[in-house]
């Protein structure tokens, strides 16, 4: 069921003298199964964007469609949707208060009235998806590591059986390994539980390492959409914006320079070591 | 001359039950001996969890040892009496900028720590001019800094540091949450202010490719120091690495997948800059 942005418009502070607006004209989809990345610079509008896909701000002008419904319409059942579209603040752990791991991850099902036998299934399943299992059923979410409270804190979102899974800078804090695990996770969410992830970061080489679609936000207004081999054919561009390319990309970019001809449209190791290796054949 | 010096730093975190008994201890530091040369750029990386930023809240008397003691700039941290002295001597910056600024002006959130220390007003205004010109922000001081994009509001907190006069300044994840702009010009504030004005820079961070340009980078584990060297050092002993939960900057890792190709690259390249010198040098040979 795709998520759809048409034309949307939002002003803070709209029809005041300090009225600033901060998307400008978005149209966008959003498809379950697909892992999409949105990067953009500080006050770009990416926060201000995933607000909108559940509904915690309603644009000025616009339309916002969940599978060909218009959310908006008066009667829809907004409620329902943002079970349909879950959200994942920054630093979600801030917002575990239980004192059990497994009851905060009941809370979301049990606010959406559910039985207590599915709020349970629902739980359970949530946090087996993020791979904790039964004994840390008891214990309190706040003896755990930093990386395991995030997973605490994904599953509580996942226990309401969302279709899109939408998280900001999911990984910020966390330690090379704790971020590499989490993003593996989420990986695993989209490939294999069929999530439509929409993740926003300030990693290019993450972004790079696990979007299967990349959108560049500035100024609220859309400027590049493409798989991470197209978007980072933008060096220029990207740089400008005060973005930049993955490391090994900047590497091609340099040999270039240098003189040397070579694909300056690689992202990955492998890919780049391919290249390079050429030269020397 | 050693600017900070730990001898024997313990620090435990205990908790408590409802009777304020005892339940737990965790040891977060364990009988770390660590000294550090005044004008040193000292990266300090680490899993969640070993130590780092318990370490760090030692250098301003955040926190006090449990065992052992800490001295900054020779005043011993668990002296009562040298608590402003040490605050005025080591500066901090946090992760995130919006919880550092106060005031809704950007010269008056600078002049916040001077002002309360009963600096002279014609003093003042002479400190908040250079912190601010040396984080390269003087065409802001009358703006309100919720206008400020992050990198930018990083730096005024860093000018906040700056106007104590301070010669140490801790950064503890002071990047984590800027785009790549403001990371950029962050790390370059650091270093600037560490070559120009000689100020000690204890940076804690996650990003390896931070910790590539320090003088000297030591590796926490379980409240221990694990590693201690130069990046050259550290980032050639790549299993150890990667056992305590750490990584190689990408460009090390690409350079590695090279050598292993045959390619006879110096190990560890830790710039791409450094690697295309490297390859320019190793093509004209051909």
């Amino acid at each position: 069921m795709p998520l759809t942005l048409k034309n949307i418009n939002y002003a803070y502070n709209a029809g005041t003298a300090l009225e600033k607006k901060v998307l400008k004209d978005v149209s966008l989809t959003f498809r379950e199964g697909e892992f999409t990345a949105i990067i953009g610079p500080t006050g770009s509008g990416k926060s201000t964007l995933i607000q909108h896909l559940d509904l915690l701000l309603t644009a000025t002008s616009g339309e916002l469609l969940f599978n060909g419904e218009n959310v908006y319409a008066e009667g829809y059942d907004r409620k329902a949707l943002r079970s349909r579209v879950g959200l994942v603040f920054q630093y979600p752990e801030y917002q575990l208060f239980e004192p059990e791991i497994f009851t905060d991850v009941c809370f979301g099902p049990k606010n959406q009235g559910l039985p207590e036998a599915e709020v349970h299934a629902n739980a359970r399943e949530a946090m087996k998806l993020v791979g904790l299992d039964e004994s840390y059923d008891t214990l309190s979410p706040f003896e755990i590591s930093g990386g395991q409270k995030r997973r605490v804190a994904i599953a509580g979102v996942l226990a309401m059986k969302p279709d899109f899974l939408v998280l900001d800078e999911p990984a910020a804090g966390l330690d090379p390994q704790g971020k590499k695990e989490l993003l593996d996770l989420i990986r695993g969410l989209c490939t294999q539980a069929g999530k439509g992830i929409i993740l926003v970061s300030h990693s290019m080489d993450d972004v790079a390492e696990y979007a299967d679609r990349i959108i560049v936000l500035k100024d609220g207004t859309v400027r590049l959409d493409g798989t991470p081999h197209e978007v980072f054919r933008h060096r220029e561009e990207l740089v400008q914006m005060g973005l930049s390319v993955p490391k090994v990309t900047e590497v091609l970019c340099g040999l270039k320079t240098r003189g040397f001809d070579v694909d300056t449209g690689l992202i990955g190791i492998a890919e780049t070591k391919e290249e390079i290796l050429r030269l020397f054949r | 001359m050693d600017i900070i010096k730990a001898s024997g730093l313990t620090h435990d975190y205990i908790t408590y039950d409802e009777d304020e008994r005892p339940i737990s201890v965790r040891h977060a530091l364990e009988n770390v001996d660590l000294a550090i040369e005044e004008g040193q750029f000292v990266a300090i990386l680490g899993h969640n969890g070993s130590g780092k930023s318990t370490f760090a809240k030692h250098i301003n008397a955040l926190l006090l040892p449990t065992a052992g003691t800490v001295t900054v700039g020779g005043m011993d941290i668990a002296d009562e009496a040298n608590l402003w002295d040490i605050r005025q001597l080591a500066g901090m910056v946090f992760q995130n900028p919006d919880n550092q600024i106060i005031a809704t002006v950007v010269e008056e959130d600078v002049a916040f720590g001077p002002e309360n220390m009963g600096v002279p007003t014609k003093e003042l205004e002479k400190r908040v001019a250079e912190a601010l010109a040396a984080v390269g922000m003087t065409a802001f001081a009358k703006e309100s800094p919720n206008k400020l994009s992050g990198g930018q509001k990083q730096r005024i907190a860093i000018a906040g540091a700056l106007a104590m006069r301070p010669r140490c300044i801790v950064f503890d994840e002071s990047t984590a949450m800027l785009d790549p702009s403001g990371r950029k010009e962050v790390v370059a504030t650091m270093h600037r202010l560490n070559r120009e004005e000689g100020i000690t820079v204890l940076l804690i961070t996650h990003y390896m490719d931070e910790a590539v340009g320090a003088d000297r980078v030591i590796v926490l584990d379980g409240g221990h120091i694990a590693m201690d060297g130069t990046p050259k050092q550290v980032f050639a002993r790549t299993e150890e690495l990667l056992n305590l939960g750490m990584q190689l900057p990408k460009v090390t890792q690409l350079a590695n997948a090279l050598t292993a190709e045959g390619l006879p690259l110096p190990a560890p390249i830790l710039t791409e800059e450094e690697l295309i010198e490297e390859l320019c040098r190793l093509r004209s040979k051909i």
